[in-house]
């Protein structure tokens, strides 16, 4: 009697620990996948560390220095584009969802005077997400020409929100569909104003879709290169187009190119870090009903 | 309803008028622009030469594309090369999200290196993969090739095509990586238990269970990705310029060069409302093809 | 009713929002620098001439009240922003780097502003340092409008092209070039020195696509072994013997003897490629000559110059956007003749003695500087433009002007079709038919809409 038991403890000991061995493998396998897959961008990085002789010779055991990364920072121009970027993702980020949350509230709880004119609309909205912005350029170029705008970040800054408010609206209106309709039914019979409505019970109730529709925007708006390509003059320009110009600007220059790289991909590189588990929570939930 | 809770309502209903603004700004940024390029499209207008002067040349500009060889070549192009890189996203995407989904040591991390592409600016993209690691004297390309004694393939000039299907499979197939794990993580508990209990092997756990169970995620990935490749410039600029000769041209970079290198706005214009019905068409299609595979599932 | 005025406060406030920052950015521009300062902008190119320029106008060039802001873009890039900017009127830029090629265009259109004027105003300081007789009156003559003689752009520097090799390479591949070497005796050279497995590419020669880029080395291999553009009717004659065994000369050249990643090279790959001593022979620019001079570079005292059989004939010149203010214009002219004076030469070479980073090729003078002259390349330099005819560029008579290009809006769209086709045509993506169908169909069809053919 005992002895079966034993048996049966270590052949399910065995088991486990075969179970557990498999486990370790998978980890290790596509930890080993995970670790290729990002190879570009970590020696991209180690590379910045690198003075410009080393980097001809692509190695990863080196001396790390400084000297670069001094240089780069030391170059104004690419300073300046930095911040024009930074403007742009804050002040576009903030003023998608300023816009785009009672946008959002509006389409899903309001009553419009036709019946399913808040769904039309919200297709519509999606359905500008659609449009090249290679399409539109000629007539933008034309309009920032004439009212002088490429001179201005406000030009461009106006542009970002037009382009990212509807994926902003799409990220958001499932989130908003979650809310119970009869939490803000009772809201509304409790007296609450819009204003009170929106910020007390919709913004709480929704947090994770806004937190992800916040930083889809604002990577969104990191990295657009196009409308910043075409628009702007040296002194609005955005980082995407330095890096662009980088490459025939500067020569081979691995080492410095690699420490602007790592400038122009570490950030959102981090937001997305941060935000990776609210993402697949928030796009998971805007796949479903959207 | 009670009557008080009638008026309340009426008192503060809800304001249609909140979506106004949102209305307006993306009407003036995208629509009006859009309705300019269908105007412009009708015109002949060089901005060389200004003394051919703008006149309105009605579909012309539409019958010289139709009737242009090249014009079906890069439409072609395009779709074969954002349609590769888009499947191969998905399969790649959901074999990786179901290796994330188990519960191994160490997924944290693995997850968190494979996402971190698609926040990457992609003239970095580019200007990365074409200097630090394809270049054959400086990259690991070169590097690796001396290692193994042979000579150094070259993937810019002779692999252009594949090349760029790959660098949109690096960038985008994370993003089917977050999406398709969010599916893979709501699948309902009880659901694989049961499965596992009737003796599903692993095979049909992955491919009969879990799959038809997540295909909205799969739906929504492949439109978003599609919408975002077919605006894709940066990439393709900072790599192989279009070339070698247009052989990975895709319709943005055509309008692009159009307009740039032909300064023939007409046309560009043509193309621009071309490649926006081309879009729409696919994406359309996709829905269908979809919505039908899914009745029949269900 | 309160719906709808709310709503406006709302897209008013977003307004006034938008504005806000827009000012904001202005405001704190103009408040930095003095009260009156006067930001010139130019539009210029990634040349290391170009580049020492930026270097030494930001540490020299000290107007009161002027500052420059310089964009410095890949030379494809300039090309297509300047084109469009002057074609719409647009102001980004005050001064733009063109060449004789918009020049001809431009002053037509009035996109360039005539310099007549100003230069009539100069003052006596002005008018000796940049001494306009002193320039070769080539250069000149380019970029001024052929019936009034009226000069829309100054020259910077100008270019020829000429062959650059290592003698060292050629001596230890056993061959000597010929004093006026033919591209057959090129092609040979090139062979012989290749050496794969020592690592030594035989030649290299720009491969990126663009008419400016590998168009223009292309371009003058087509003439010199004979071939045109179009006859005298402006029928494109693409697919004709002579541009196929031009066409196949290049590809051989960079196929059997050329650098690795052919068409992904624009003149900076090719001036490192030279530089780590591993390259025979490159074919380019004049001006690209003294790079190979300098301190930095392996091959530096051993590199040979040999004439080419056709070259090719550029220059950069600055011309001032008519639609800036005319303070800017005024000071954009004033920059102008500093970075285009004899005196301008003179610093350049004191800086730095290689003669790399000095503009050369647009005044006799520099070539009778005794700090200039003595270097290796400047005879060589001034052979080469010497012995150039601009208008007429082909062995047969052709209706169109242009040595490394065709002097007509048009062709930069057809020039970079071309440059396509050869690029897919030298890593086998397409036959050789197939390219030149297609280039005879584009220059067709720039001679057709640009109205050309009769």
């Amino acid at each position: 009697m005992k002895k079966a038991v034993v048996k049966r403890d270590a052949r399910s000991r065995r088991a486990a620990a075969k179970k557990e061995a498999r486990r370790w493998i998978a980890g290790i396998v596509i930890l080993a996948f995970a670790l290729f897959y990002f190879f570009p961008i970590l020696y991209m990085i180690l590379s910045g560390f690198k003075t410009e002789a080393d980097a001809a010779v692509p190695a990863i055991l080196f001396h790390p220095t400084l000297v670069t990364w001094q240089k780069v920072l030391a170059d104004v121009s690419m300073i300046n584009y930095l911040k024009n970027t930074i403007f742009h993702v804050l002040l576009g980020t903030g003023i998608c969802l300023v816009i785009g949350i009672p946008a959002t509230y509006a389409l899903v709880f309001a009553k419009f005077k036709k019946e399913g004119r808040g769904e039309s609309l919200y297709n519509w909205f999606v359905t500008t997400i659609l449009l090249p912005p290679v399409a539109v350029l000629i007539p933008l170029y034309i309009t920032f020409k004439e009212l002088n705008l490429n001179h201005t970040r406000g030009g461009l800054l106006f542009l970002y929100v037009g382009f990212h408010l509807p994926l902003c609206i799409w990220l958001l209106y499932s989130f908003f569909k979650d809310v119970p309709e009869e939490v803000v039914e009772a809201a509304r019979i409790d007296g609450c104003t819009n204003r009170q409505l929106i910020m007390r019970i919709i913004i709480p109730l929704t947090k994770t879709g806004i937190m992800t529709a916040g930083l889809l925007v604002a990577v969104f708006i990191w990295n657009e290169f196009f409308l910043g390509y075409n628009l702007t003059t040296n002194a609005t320009a955005t980082l995407p187009v330095y890096m662009a110009r980088f490459g025939q600007q500067q020569g081979q220059f691995i080492a410095q190119l690699s420490a602007s790289a790592s400038i122009s991909c570490i950030p959102p590189m981090i937001f997305g870090w941060i935000s990776q588990k609210s993402l697949i929570k928030g796009l998971t939930a805007g796949a479903v009903k959207g | 309803m009670s009557k008080i809770a009638r008026n309340m309502k009426k008192k503060y209903p809800v304001e249609r008028s909140f979506v106004v603004p949102a209305c307006v700004i993306v009407a003036v940024a995208t629509q009006v622009p859009f309705i300019l390029t269908i105007i412009f499209s009708a015109l002949q207008w060089n901005i060389v030469r200004p003394d051919q002067g703008i006149t309105i040349s009605g579909l012309s500009n539409f019958i010289y594309y139709l009737g242009n060889p090249e014009f079906y070549m890069i439409c072609l192009q395009t779709i074969v090369m954002i349609g590769a890189a888009l499947l191969s996203c998905l399969v790649f995407g959901y074999l990786i999200a179901l290796m994330l989904d188990c519960d191994i040591p160490g997924k944290t991390i693995s997850r968190t290196l494979i996402l971190s592409p698609f926040f990457i600016m992609t003239t970095t993209t580019g200007v990365l993969w074409k200097t630090v690691i394809l270049n054959t004297n400086f990259g690991w390309v070169g590097m690796i090739a001396d290692w193994m004694g042979i000579k150094a393939v070259d993937f810019v000039s002779y692999y252009a095509r594949p090349l760029v299907v790959f660098l949109f499979v690096w960038q985008w197939m994370p993003f089917f990586v977050l999406v398709l794990l969010g599916g893979l993580q709501g699948i309902p508990g009880e659901v694989l238990e049961r499965a596992s209990l009737d003796g599903c092997s692993w095979f049909e756990m992955v491919f009969k269970i879990k799959l038809p169970m997540i295909f909205n995620h799969m739906q929504v990935a492949l439109m978003l990705g599609l919408i975002f490749l077919v605006k894709e410039f940066g990439l393709i600029l900072t790599t192989t310029g279009g070339g070698p000769g247009q052989k990975s041209y895709t319709l943005t970079y055509y309008i692009y060069k159009t307009l740039f290198s032909g300064s023939n706005v007409g046309r560009a214009a043509a193309l621009s409302v071309i490649t926006v019905v081309v879009t729409l068409t696919v994406i359309n299609l996709i829905f269908r093809a979809i919505k039908k595979r899914r009745a029949a599932y269900e | 009713m309160k719906k709808r005025i709310s709503a406006l406060l709302m897209v008013l406030c977003m307004c006034t929002g938008l504005a806000a920052c827009a000012g904001k950015q202005d405001g704190k521009k103009s408040e930095k620098p003095s009260e009156d300062e006067i930001v010139v902008s130019i539009a210029t190119l990634n040349n290391p001439i170009v580049s020492n320029l930026v270097k030494l106008a930001q540490e020299y060039y000290d107007e009161k009240g002027v500052k420059l802001d310089f964009a410095v873009l890949p030379e494809n890039d300039l090309r297509e922003k300047a084109t469009l900017e002057a074609s719409t009127g647009g102001t980004t830029y005050d001064i733009y780097f063109t060449g004789p090629y918009e020049a001809n265009f431009w002053i037509t259109y009035g996109w360039a502003e005539n310099l007549q004027p100003y230069i009539d105003k100069m003052t006596d300081e002005q008018k000796e340092s940049l001494d306009l007789d002193d320039i070769f009156p080539s250069m000149l003559d380019s970029l001024s409008d052929p019936e009034t003689g009226d000069v829309y752009a100054l020259p910077f520097f100008g270019e020829a092209s000429f062959f650059m090799y290592n003698k060292e390479l050629l001596d230890n591949a056993g061959v000597t070039m010929p004093e006026n070497p033919t591209w057959e005796d090129i092609y040979d050279i090139a062979v012989a020195v290749d050496d794969e497995e020592a690592g030594i590419t035989g030649m290299t020669m720009r491969g990126a696509p663009g008419w400016g880029m590998s168009g223009a080395p292309f371009v003058t291999i087509i003439n010199a072994m004979g071939g045109k553009f179009y006859d005298m009717d402006w029928n494109a004659t693409v697919e004709t013997d002579e541009q196929r065994a031009a066409w196949e000369m290049y590809k051989n050249i960079l196929r059997d003897a050329g650098q690795d990643d052919i068409i992904t090279y624009t003149y900076n790959e090719c001036i490192s490629l030279m530089n780590s001593g591993k390259c025979g022979i490159w074919y380019d620019a004049t001006s690209n000559g003294p790079n190979l001079e300098a301190d930095d570079s392996l091959i530096k005292g051993k590199v040979g110059y040999a004439p080419a059989p056709s070259g090719w004939l550029w220059n950069w010149g600055m011309n001032v956007n008519p639609n800036s203010s005319d303070e800017k214009k005024q000071a954009a002219f004033d920059f102008m003749v500093w970075a285009c004076s004899k005196d301008y030469v003179d610093l350049s070479l004191e800086k730095d003695p290689s003669g790399a980073s000095t503009p050369s090729g647009v005044r006799a003078s520099t070539y009778e500087l005794d700090a200039y002259k003595d270097l290796p390349y400047a005879q060589p330099t001034l052979d080469a433009l010497s012995d150039l005819d601009f208008n007429n560029p082909c062995k047969d008579e052709v209706p169109y002007v242009g040595l490394q290009y065709i002097a007509i809006p048009e062709f930069q769209e057809a020039g970079d079709k071309m440059t396509e086709s050869l690029a897919a045509y030298v890593t086998d993506e397409i036959t050789l038919d197939e390219a030149l169908a297609a280039t005879q169909k584009a220059f067709e069809q720039a001679a057709e809409e640009g109205g050309y053919k009769k």
